[in-house]
């Protein structure tokens, strides 16, 4: 039986990269990531799940890094934001928000991109409605829903094209 | 967030033991949505809290399960999955509907019904949905398994009536079998991401005539508990669905409320409302009850 620690050891791989991180048990993946990995792209909001500033994909699944627990990702394989270009070129989806001005003060976008990647990759042609519920869980507080809901549709195109 | 101290089993037995030590300071972690957000508000909930046992890759505790005339779900089975299963979507729609309406993806990818129930808040959305289904959990312990009614598991708004060295194995409720409708309302502030301001579950089970052989009414966020409510139950049963019967039961339902909940801030606004969303489910089901084509199971 496990006796519990105040540190643990976290195996995981992040973006492609296997990784060991110790850290005190309290330590949530988000903070993992920005202050263990300096990998900043993923952003802190609320820290309650509700603004999804923080939205990584995790096995496949976008979660709140807020609401993971360091410990629980052990073993698990996340893609953040930063794990998006591939050869210095950026993600589709990144190249449709651009296009589309889907950014403004550009505080929420590391978290609506990794929900629409989410999204796409489970449903390659998603119907508006499903986009909006794909992203239901990311806050944009310029309220510039309407070009990320248009660059996302864009990028499903693109995505598709590419597969065709 | 508040410091604590990290393990983690592998399997229930081992789970089980590391409660039995450490019981009364070691809390249990699933997903994580509640209890991070606890943690990190240094809530009055988790004041006890010293240690927190991590369930989350117990795989054994992941499943939803076609048991011939039962559902069974393991406490691990995630809101997304609730809402995506082929079994629960076949036999207990109004738990996937219900399912659906939980959070967000990411809330729905990581929460779990084991949580839900567990951390027995008055607004939880799967739990009038069990309630309707007769569902019964069984929990384990180092000193033995017993199964007990969902309706006797809410003790208090986050109380249950679990001792601190068991964890729920098992969710399992009985298909409804024949002509069954179901419906389950919520009311939010908006539509993604919110809390139950109220809620309501109605499953019946008509015969072909239409008459109501078995109504099963649930509300959250309307007592103190989540709960069934027979007053309307009886009201219903064994009736032709008339629109003054559907809204003599609406009134019924919030008269239930003050009478169970007393006469809060909320009231003047819960009142009325409840009245409309109860009168509004009881219709729906009924409907859907005799649009089914006979469910056989």
């Amino acid at each position: 039986m496990d006796t519990g620690s105040r540190e643990i050891e976290v195996n995981l791989t992040v973006n492609g990269k296997k990784v060991t991180v110790t850290c005190p048990a309290n330590t949530r993946l988000l903070d993992l990531l920005r202050d263990y990995l300096h990998l900043t792209g993923t952003k802190e909001g609320c820290g309650i799940g509700e603004c999804g500033a923080c939205t990584v994909i995790m096995d496949g699944k976008a979660v709140n890094s807020c609401l993971v627990l360091a410990g629980s990702a052990d073993g698990s394989e996340i893609i953040t934001i930063e794990g998006m270009e591939k050869d210095g070129k950026l993600h589709p989806i990144q190249e449709a928000f651009v296009r589309n001005n889907a950014i403004q003060c550009g505080f929420c976008t590391p978290g609506m991109v990794m929900s629409a990647k989410a999204l796409l990759d489970a449903n390659p042609d998603p119907t508006e409605e499903e986009i909006k519920i794909g992203i239901s869980g990311n806050l944009c507080r310029c309220t510039g829903y309407k070009q990320i809901v248009d660059a996302i549709k864009e990028a499903a195109e693109v995505l598709r094209r590419r597969t065709a | 967030m508040k410091p604590f101290e990290y393990l983690r089993a592998s399997g229930v037995d081992e789970a089980c033991k590391t409660l039995a030590a450490y019981s009364g300071t070691c809390a249990v972690i699933a997903g994580g949505t509640d209890l991070l957000v606890a943690l990190r508000s240094r809530s009055k909930r988790v004041e006890h809290v010293e240690k927190v046992l991590d369930i989350s890759k117990i795989r054994d505790l992941d499943f939803i399960e076609d048991r011939g005339n039962e559902v069974a779900i393991g406490p691990l089975a995630s809101h997304a999955a609730l809402a995506e299963s082929r079994v629960t979507r076949k036999y207990a729609p109004i738990l996937a509907e219900a399912a659906k309406t939980v959070g967000s993806p990411q809330i729905r990818a990581r929460g779990t019904v084991g949580g839900n129930i567990a951390n027995a808040s008055p607004a939880a959305d799967t739990i009038p949905p069990l309630l309707t289904l007769d569902a019964s959990i069984n929990v384990r312990s180092t000193s033995g398994e017993r199964l007990l009614p969902l309706a006797e598991v809410f003790a208090a708004p986050y109380r249950t009536t679990l001792r601190p060295d068991e964890i729920i194995t098992e969710i399992v409720f009985p298909k409804p079998a024949g002509r069954y409708g179901h419906s389950f309302i919520k009311l939010g502030r908006r539509k993604a991401l919110s809390i139950s301001r109220m809620n309501v579950a109605a499953l019946i089970g008509t015969d072909d005539e239409g008459t109501m052989k078995d109504v099963r009414i649930a509300v959250g966020s309307v007592m103190p508990v989540p709960s069934r409510v027979s007053a309307v139950e009886d009201l219903l049963k064994g009736q032709k669905l008339t629109d003054d019967l559907a809204r003599e039961a609406g009134e019924l339902m919030s008269s239930e409320m003050i009478r169970r909940s007393g006469i809060r801030w909320s009231t003047e606004y819960k009142a009325p409302v409840i009245k409309v969303l109860t009168r509004r489910a009881i219709v729906q089901a009924a409907k859907r009850a005799m649009a089914e084509t006979m469910n056989v199971s």
